[in-house]
């Protein structure tokens, strides 16, 4: 039977590097697609195709791998639902009549029919009987391989001694002179490769770096570990107490009265206004701040500012007189201001 | 040896018993029968896909069992697509005369395949060209030259 590539529609074309193999096969089972695409193949050529392509094959290995899997997944569940774990033959009828049901097979209308007799029996026994025996081609091993693992070797098998605070099941200790800086043990120890190699070598860590701090990065060499310690700032050791000079910081002193007027001068300059600031009447005590509260009256404002300041009835008054045109534009400015961002919460 | 199969499905009281018997007796032999029959699937393959779905069961002769029903499933489909590529090279050409006259061969292609699926609930699309070359889904006249 001739295997051939490429669609019906346009001829085959030559892929020398086989760029255009199919994927229907994941890495996991790609033994058992090969094969069972051996075995399609020699179905194909028992039913009477000479030749076929190749899209067609592999579509039908994987039709055939999913079958034997869907025919285990539902004896599977007949047993359990048997309360079995174990499947037997009943279960696997029952899983070939399950699948048999959407084509149809001789008895399925009838409920009571016994399972030993069922079409589906029938028609394998038909096939045994009639059909031409056709064996795989070759033989294959018994699959998955299971490697065979280097016995790990444990406390109670490697150590003379026996600890007592040591459980047996513990892997053994390494060689002594693999962690030793012993000039004397590193000239007659064994040779390098027949030692356990240590994953991280702390003596060499501990030489270049002093006792500067740690860094758990694996298995690299010590130029790479420092460069990668450098490299990431949180891995860096914190510095000692005052080995870099800092600035103090400059607390700013209590002063003595916050004008408000002061702190808006840039903007009231902006607008062209002369400050005159009044202190020598009052100098402990701020000048007095309207707050607007969103009444739009101006009575709230001064019955507040009368509470904060505390201020006399007489001073007060004397302050109204006092007040002249250009500070009146000032605090009108300082009211627009503080209007905005009302205005803006509203909106 | 299958004629008790009948009277056990219709009247199960009275010759339930012998039936039965019967019934179990022609399965085991023939299971029995599937041990000279050697299925074109390997046992190996079956047995690891079998446990990969969780079926637990140390008898060979299931393992042989669902690979002669699988088989009997792929030949099936087989013989369908056979029937659809038999069709297909029996209707008459509708092209002139001057093209090479249809191939005799049998050659198994994705469209019957996928027809014969069909019938199986199996849904197979398979893409007419893979656009990875400017030529290609071009007329193969126009390609040849």
């Amino acid at each position: 039977m001739t295997y051939g590539g490429g669609d019906a529609a346009r001829e085959p074309q030559i892929d020398p590097q086989n760029t255009l193999k199919p994927r229907i096969s994941t890495s996991s089972n790609q033994y058992g697609h090969a094969v069972s695409r051996i075995s399609v193949t020699q179905i194909l050529e028992a039913t009477g195709f000479e030749h076929s392509y190749r899209w067609p094959i592999d579509a039908l290995a994987d039709v055939l791998l999913r079958y034997i899997s869907h025919v285990g997944k539902l004896s599977v569940s007949y047993a359990n639902m048997s309360g079995r774990t174990q499947c037997n033959v009943f279960d696997v009828i029952l899983a070939l009549e399950e699948i048999a049901s959407v084509h149809g097979f001789a008895g399925q209308s009838d409920p009571n029919h016994s399972l030993s007799s069922s079409g589906v029996v029938l028609d394998l026994w038909r096939l045994v009987g009639k059909e031409r025996e056709v064996p795989f081609a070759g033989s294959i091993t018994r699959f998955p391989v299971i490697r065979s693992r280097k016995a790990e070797t444990s406390q109670d098998t490697e150590n003379e001694v026996e600890w007592g605070h040591i459980p047996d099941w513990l892997p053994s200790f390494p060689d002594p002179s693999t962690y030793t800086n012993n000039s004397i043990n590193n000239e007659s120890s064994v040779p390098r490769q027949q030692k356990e190699r240590p994953h991280f070598s702390f003596q060499k860590f501990f030489s270049v770096n002093g006792s500067d701090g740690f860094a758990p990065i694996g298995h690299t060499n010590v130029e790479r570990e420092n460069e990668m310690v450098q490299r990431n700032p949180y891995l860096v050791p914190p510095l000692p107490h005052k080995e870099r000079q800092v600035s103090d910081m400059t607390i700013p002193s209590e002063r003595k009265g916050v004008s408000v007027i002061e702190t808006f001068a840039p903007v009231i300059e902006a607008s062209g206004g002369e400050i005159v600031e009044e202190r020598g009447v009052i100098s402990n005590k701020r000048p007095a701040v309207r707050f607007r509260i969103g009444v739009g009256t101006k009575s709230m404002s001064k019955m507040l500012s009368l509470r904060d300041t505390g201020m006399k009835e007489d001073l007060w008054t004397v302050k109204e007189e006092e007040m002249d045109s250009k500070k009146r534009r000032a605090e009108m400015i300082l009211k627009e201001s503080m209007e905005k961002p009302n205005e803006l919460a509203q909106l | 040896m299958m004629s008790g199969s009948g009277n056990s499905s219709g009247a199960a009281s009275t010759v339930g018993a012998d039936g039965r018997h019967d019934d179990d007796a022609a399965l085991t032999e023939f299971l029995s029968s599937l041990m000279d029959y050697t299925p074109t699937i390997p046992d190996e393959l079956v047995e690891h896909y079998l446990g990969r779905s969780g079926f637990n069961c140390p008898d060979l002769r299931l393992t042989r069992l669902v690979a002669v029903a699988t088989q009997k499933f792929i030949s099936d489909i087989a013989s369908d697509a056979l029937q659809h590529s038999k069709a297909r090279v029996a209707a008459p050409i509708k092209d002139n005369k001057s093209k090479q006259p249809k191939d005799k061969r049998l050659v198994l292609t994705m469209e019957d395949l996928s027809k014969a699926l069909r019938e199986y609930g199996v849904n197979l699309k398979h893409p007419e060209y893979f656009a990875d070359s400017p030529l290609t889904g071009t007329d193969p006249p126009t390609r040849e030259e």
